[in-house]
């Protein structure tokens, strides 16, 4: 049954609302109505009086876009999925399936209990499959198993022909195959609404994980002892972490400005057969960090958004009190989904690791007061990338341009006043365009992390409307090969007319 | 380029000349003249026309008179503004002794409202809807009493195609023209082989009526008779003009 919720309802401004408290930008920007979905056939059907119409649809799984393309719809209708969670399976059996709007954090704990297979997915456990999967699919053991995307079988999508008319669409390698590969991890909102996720096979998740870590002092912390904080970390990713024995070991250097107080260095560990009986690969790792004078405490622990509770299953690390072991599910599904804030994001993938003048300047900006903003958490978070990701081959078959990184970078900050918001902006803004304006970036392309032989583009869910100023911006998100001109070409097949739009996604080639 | 070939048909005054596109004015003293990147403002000489002023502009392949209020305004016809999909619209006054432009304002279009081709002001001179080829929708915008134009209030997205398929793979909204009353706004879709009629209320747009018009004929320019019973379309890829019963009653 599908629930149309107008302005009038008194649901509507609890839901005209994601995450991003930003969005919609003004009560002009908000959409007309919100049709709430049970099932793909409500999909078929709300779609079809959309278009009828004449109104623009948006799609919303989780409600997790970092940018407005969905809640900002003026006139338009909202599509939320996420009352789609049902995951039956198809009539095979043999499959496993994600519905649009299953949250994260049940996926998990879905898959782990009837099967003991998991997604290589992402630590929020609150996001929706939709749009998490549409865009690629990251997490924490993405090194040791690649993207979600890269497990992907098939994927049902509602799209609109030439004619106007709705209808779902199955589609895999051999059916639909060029949608079916836009659909794996090229981002939302640019071809259809998909329903659901198909996968034949999924990997073993871990049956345990040495999660925790340490953290540095920014009382008295020097630039020299910061640089060399960061080029540690980025020179493991690039050296070492390459081997298959790491795979297994997932970290962040959390990057907090510094009126945080300190910044954090988190891991998550388990050795390929998804044990921790031999620490050693983790061991060595934060050996690296010793004569950083790290603490144990202000622990930033991976996917844990919500403070660790002691649990009576873990134990700890043997001379880190700081690490402990526990159950790879109850590690998994700790997180939570953070509080609604305003907020404001950006990303870069790096092929190689931080120079030094990279350091400076990351170090700079994290001393550099965010004026004339009362609160706010800006974070600079760099995770590990690679491991199966850049596993030759795997990217075949799918829309993510990005497979020789071994940093992905996520540029953070929340705060709650709208009055904030402008030194927000500035500020990170700032902090960007001055780190990818140096020698890395040839000057056609300064301010921004283009591919090339140090930096792999951006990541499509970590949306930043910024990026528009570029006409080159398409390339940051899906490469300055092949892909862009294909998800064109996609774009053109199946949808025509292009309903499925905002502010980022696949263009008409013609437009 | 010279323009020429003025018209003195009131609102609907435009002729295609080249690459520019021509507004007359009601005593067609002042020629109004778009360019690539120019609106060129002239000066009627007898037989000859003397060129008096250039306004910068992003494509301005359509302009429209607003005589009773001494206004120009133009659609923007680019595929991207800001760094979106979009096209734009402009309100210019016009001095009235000498005919030259001040802009007022420049609004975007809605999202995917690439490539407008034409547009229209209501009778009362508060709105104005646009006729988006690129993105195949409608967009209705109001406009002030000091000529400036307001955001997007209504998208309206067409859906269809005809027989060409180059021309014609998707809706292109070509031309609109409101009725005399301002209660009715008539339209040709190029793409589809349509003529639609809106009902036009309080500012919105509701689509009463769909007119067939000959399949692959490309409908484009449209005029409607001084009484607001038939449109006269003009069909670009037919190269033929016909006549159509509007009976939007009033």
């Amino acid at each position: 049954m599908i629930t149309s919720v107008g302005k009038a309802d008194p649901r509507y401004s609890e839901l005209e609302n994601g995450h991003n408290l930003r969005w919609p930008l003004s009560a002009a920007d908000a959409p007309d109505s919100i049709e709430l979905c049970e099932n793909a056939e409500d999909v078929v059907s709300a779609l079809q009086r959309i278009v009828d119409s004449g109104r623009r649809p948006t799609i919303r799984s989780g409600g997790h876009c970092y940018e407005d393309f969905v809640c900002s719809n003026p006139g338009g209708a909202l599509l939320d999925l996420s009352l789609l969670t049902g995951d039956r399976m198809p009539q095979d059996g043999e499959r496993y399936r994600i519905s649009a709007g299953t949250q994260l954090g049940d996926a998990y704990l879905d898959l782990f209990k009837l099967h003991n297979v998991t997604l290589p997915g992402g630590s929020c456990t609150g996001v929706g499959a939709g749009g998490h999967i549409s865009g690629g699919g990251y997490g924490l053991l993405s090194r040791l198993h690649g993207l979600t995307v890269d497990w992907l079988s098939a994927v049902e999508i509602v799209t609109i022909n030439q004619n106007g008319k709705a209808a779902l669409l199955f589609c895999d390698k051999n059916t639909n195959a060029d949608l079916f590969r836009a659909c794996c991890g090229s981002g939302g909102g640019s071809f259809g609404v998909i329903t659901g996720f198909l996968f034949n096979t999924l990997p073993r998740p871990p049956k345990e994980v040495a999660t925790g870590g340490v953290s540095f002092d920014w009382a008295g912390m020097s630039e020299a002892r910061f640089v060399d904080i960061v080029m540690k970390f980025g020179e493991y990713w690039q050296t070492r972490g390459k081997d298959q024995d790491t795979w297994g070991l997932y970290s962040g250097l959390e990057l907090s400005h510094s009126s945080g107080g300190h910044f954090g260095l988190g891991i998550q560990f388990c050795n390929p057969d998804g044990t921790c009986g031999d620490l050693t690969v983790m061991n060595e790792y934060l050996e690296r960090f010793r004569d950083c004078h790290p603490i144990e405490e202000h622990v930033a622990v991976p996917g844990a958004h919500i403070a660790p509770q002691t649990s009576a299953k873990q134990r700890p690390c043997p001379g880190l009190r700081s690490v402990n072991i526990v159950p790879w599910l109850e590690a998994t599904v700790r997180g939570g989904n953070g509080r609604r804030s305003r907020a404001k994001y950006k990303s870069a993938y790096m092929k190689e690791n931080f120079t030094a003048d990279e350091a400076k300047c990351i170090y700079k900006h994290l001393k550099t007061p965010v004026p004339g903003v009362k609160e706010g958490h800006p974070i600079l978070a760099v995770g590990s990338y690679g491991g199966a990701v850049n596993q030759s081959g795997r990217g075949e078959g799918t829309s993510i341009a990005q497979r020789s990184s071994t940093l992905k970078l996520q540029y953070q900050t929340y705060w709650n006043d709208p009055k904030d918001d402008a030194g927000q902006l500035q500020w990170m803004s700032d902090f960007y365009t001055d780190l990818y304006s140096g020698e890395n970036v040839p000057s056609r392309f300064a301010g921004t992390p283009y591919p090339g032989k140090h930096y792999e583009g951006c990541y499509i869910n970590y949306p930043d409307k910024d990026m528009l100023a570029y006409p080159f911006w398409p390339q940051l998100y899906w490469g300055d090969g092949d892909l862009y001109p294909f998800l064109q070409g996609v774009k053109q097949q199946y949808d025509p007319h292009n309903i499925f739009h905002h502010a980022m996604s696949v263009r008409p080639k013609q437009s | 380029m010279q323009p020429n070939n003025l018209t003195r048909r009131a609102l609907f005054a435009q002729i295609c000349c080249g690459s520019y596109l021509l507004a007359g004015s009601r005593e067609a003293k002042f020629e109004y003249a778009g360019g690539t990147d120019r609106i060129e403002v002239y000066r009627r000489q007898g037989a000859h026309s003397a060129k008096v002023q250039t306004v910068m502009s992003a494509n301005p392949s359509f302009l429209a008179l607003d005589q009773v209020r001494q206004r120009l305004f133009a659609v923007n016809e680019i595929g991207e503004f800001e760094g979106l999909p979009r096209g734009s619209v402009e309100s210019y006054t016009v001095s009235p002794g000498t005919g030259l432009l001040t802009l007022i304002s420049r609004e975007p279009l809605s999202l995917s409202a690439t490539r407008p081709r034409s547009l229209a002001i209501s009778p009362d001179g508060r709105f104005m809807v646009v006729a988006v080829y690129g993105g195949g929708a409608h967009n209705v915008l109001p406009v002030g009493v000091d000529g400036q134009i307001g955001r997007v209030t209504q998208v309206l997205k067409e859906i269809g195609c005809g027989p060409d398929p180059k021309m014609q793979a998707t809706a292109h909204p070509h031309s609109v023209v409101f009725h005399p009353s301002g209660k009715f706004v008539v339209a040709t879709d190029f793409g589809c082989d349509r003529i639609n009629v809106f009902s036009f209320r309080a500012g919105r747009m509701t689509k009463i009526k769909q007119i067939g018009a000959p399949a692959g004929s490309g409908p484009a320019e449209v005029y409607l008779d001084d009484r607001g019973l038939e449109a006269v379309v003009q069909h670009r890829l037919g190269s033929f003009r016909a006549r159509y019963k509007v009976e939007a009653s009033a």
